[in-house]
């Protein structure tokens, strides 16, 4: 949904009103700064990214041409950021990083049905699922993205955010098979 | 186990699809009727938005329990943002539309009696302004340039000069006092970057008296934000 007053906010930075500035920067930079902590889980990196994401707010905002939310506007570049930041990383190096933490799953299920609640189980399984599948949880459930929006930051066509999505739930749902819930679906 | 036709199962997958953004609240108007009359007929569905709820509020609290980013990161921002060229598009755009609406729009924001005879003769007044501002700013016969005609010479060759970028928050009249403070008149500007050239005296001025012009300018941060030799 796109807000008003993130687009007069947009708009006044655009002419250099750095208040407008502070201000979009104190709205958006905690759900920025974690969706980018997602990717790179380093935060550090985090930080210097989101900075970097803002300074090209601040350098591009007379760009902005109102056809997302602000915000979607934001989450794209951070994404763009974080993507090109962990390009840096090599392709080996990462695979063998999600396969380490795809071991770790395997190996804890019946502690977490043991020790966790069930909803402590869920975090952790969705803190589980493969990075595509978390970027996309987090759009829908924490970013509170619709589907077009979805397809706006992640490049992807909206049919695909749909059946992503609903891959991304049914991995969930064999995670907590693993770890001893059964809700029933699917 | 009740067996659904093939149509009917390609529905209940597509509601199935569309749950999580129900439960979100950011489906569209069409999509969240879709999802209310199946959820009405199907209890199966109405199980399954109870997982995606449980999901739901399971990735909200785990997206809360992760840090924010420190102070530092704004400080440092504002840090940078200040560094910034001023606004370098609407510098660039402003020259690409032309010098004279650039400078029409700087003195209509200083001046509302000049707003005043502008609502009744806004072109006119326009290039008039700019006429005026011209010759304040870059000294000698007044000068105007509009995007298609200009009546300015080429920039002037002799003359000690400097490299001047002011801060965006600084005003025409901001300009033109320290351009007085100083001595100075704009020869050309602005170029990409929003740097103005400044012509500060005759050729082959004391070396001592350069330094002294370029601290003097320095010293008023919050109005320029460079001063360097000019090629």
């Amino acid at each position: 949904m796109q807000s008003d007053s993130d687009q007069d906010l947009i708009l006044r930075v655009a002419k250099g009103d750095r208040l407008a500035f502070r201000t979009l920067y104190a709205r958006h930079n905690v759900r920025v700064f974690r969706f980018i902590l997602r990717f790179v889980r380093d935060e550090g990196q985090a930080e210097d990214l989101i900075g970097e994401v803002f300074l090209d707010v601040w350098r591009q905002a007379d760009r902005f041409e109102g056809r997302s939310s602000v915000s979607t506007w934001i989450l794209g570049m951070a994404r763009f950021k974080a993507l090109s930041s962990l390009r840096k990383t090599t392709e080996a190096e990462l695979d063998e990083e999600q396969a380490a933490a795809i071991a770790d799953d395997a190996d804890t299920p019946e502690t977490v049905s043991q020790k966790l609640d069930k909803a402590k189980a869920i975090r952790r399984c969705i803190d589980q699922l493969s990075p595509e599948h978390r970027e996309i949880v987090d759009l829908v459930y924490y970013q509170e993205k619709s589907i077009s929006e979805v397809a706006e930051i992640v490049q992807i066509p909206k049919n695909t955010v749909k059946t992503r999505m609903f891959y991304a739930r049914k991995r969930l749902q064999e995670l907590m098979q693993s770890a001893g819930v059964d809700r029933g679906w699917p | 186990m009740t067996t659904r036709s093939p149509n009917d199962n390609a529905e209940r997958r597509a509601v199935s699809e569309l749950l999580p953004w129900y439960a979100a609240g950011t489906l569209d108007a069409s999509d969240t009727a879709r999802v209310e009359a199946a959820l009405a007929a199907d209890p199966t569905l109405r199980d399954e938005l109870e997982i995606v709820r449980e999901d739901q509020d399971a990735s909200f609290a785990l997206a809360e329990a992760a840090p924010r980013p420190s102070p530092r990161v704004l400080d440092e921002l504002m840090r940078r943002v200040e560094a910034e060229p001023a606004k370098l598009s609407h510098v660039a755009a402003r020259a690409k539309a032309g010098f004279a609406d650039w400078l029409g729009e700087k003195l209509a924001l200083l001046s509302p009696r000049t707003l005043a005879y502008a609502a009744g003769a806004a072109a006119l007044a326009l290039v008039i302004q700019a006429g005026v501002i011209g010759s304040s700013f870059m000294g000698g016969a007044a000068q105007y340039q509009t995007a298609s005609h200009t009546t300015s010479t080429a920039p002037r060759g002799d003359g000690t000069h400097l490299l001047v970028g002011f801060a965006g928050t600084a005003t025409a009249a901001d300009m033109q006092r320290l351009l007085e403070q100083v001595k100075g008149s704009i020869v050309e500007g602005p170029r990409p970057g929003g740097f103005y050239r400044v012509r500060i005296g005759e050729a082959g001025m004391a070396q001592a008296e350069i330094d002294r012009i370029v601290g003097e300018l320095r010293r008023q941060s919050t109005l320029v934000r460079f001063v360097g030799p000019a090629t």
